[in-house]
């Protein structure tokens, strides 16, 4: 029984450990690193792939489609043609130094 | 055949850096009214920089 709880413990500690590392990362900071850059479908891709990128790649991706559904709803038009629109101004708006992709799917430095 | 087998295995990737700005034209057809509300609410989203 105590050995149980003890495991449950352990769990709980590590997993909010590892939740903590994920988050130490922000999308600034990644942007800045080059890990991450800006695709033409309007979402954040990896240009290096790490199960911390990964992590910050999905939650934020996640985030913005909800964004853009939400758009695409009140206006009637589809997620993806609001996906594209941001992904062009995204791509303007984005910082010199940072990764954007190609149509064809190559990372360039902007 | 040693140093052409060493040769195929040795690729060289040149990369050059564009020399003119970087435009991405991804053309995306929507209605103009729609599209400058659209364009107006994605503005506002964009500052978010938790999300951009």
């Amino acid at each position: 029984m105590k050995s149980t709880f003890t495991l449950a413990t352990v769990l709980c500690l590590t997993s909010l450990l590892w939740s903590s590392t994920a988050w130490a990362m922000t999308l600034q900071e990644a942007k800045t690193a080059r890990l991450v850059g800006e695709q033409t479908n309007g979402y954040l891709g990896m240009v290096i792939s790490s199960p911390e990128t990964q992590q910050l790649v999905l939650s934020i991706n996640a985030k913005r489609k909800h964004y853009y559904q939400t758009i695409a709803k009140r206006h009637d038009i589809s997620l993806d043609k609001v996906a594209t629109l941001a992904a062009q101004k995204v791509m303007e708006a984005a910082e010199p130094g940072h990764m954007i992709q190609t149509p064809q799917g190559r990372w360039l430095k902007k | 055949m040693t140093s052409l087998w060493l040769s195929a295995c040795t690729p060289t990737v040149k990369i050059e850096p564009p020399d003119k700005p970087i435009v991405i034209n991804l053309n995306v057809k929507i209605e103009h009214e729609i599209k400058i509300k659209v364009e107006k609410e994605l503005n506002n989203l964009l500052e978010n920089d938790e999300l951009f």
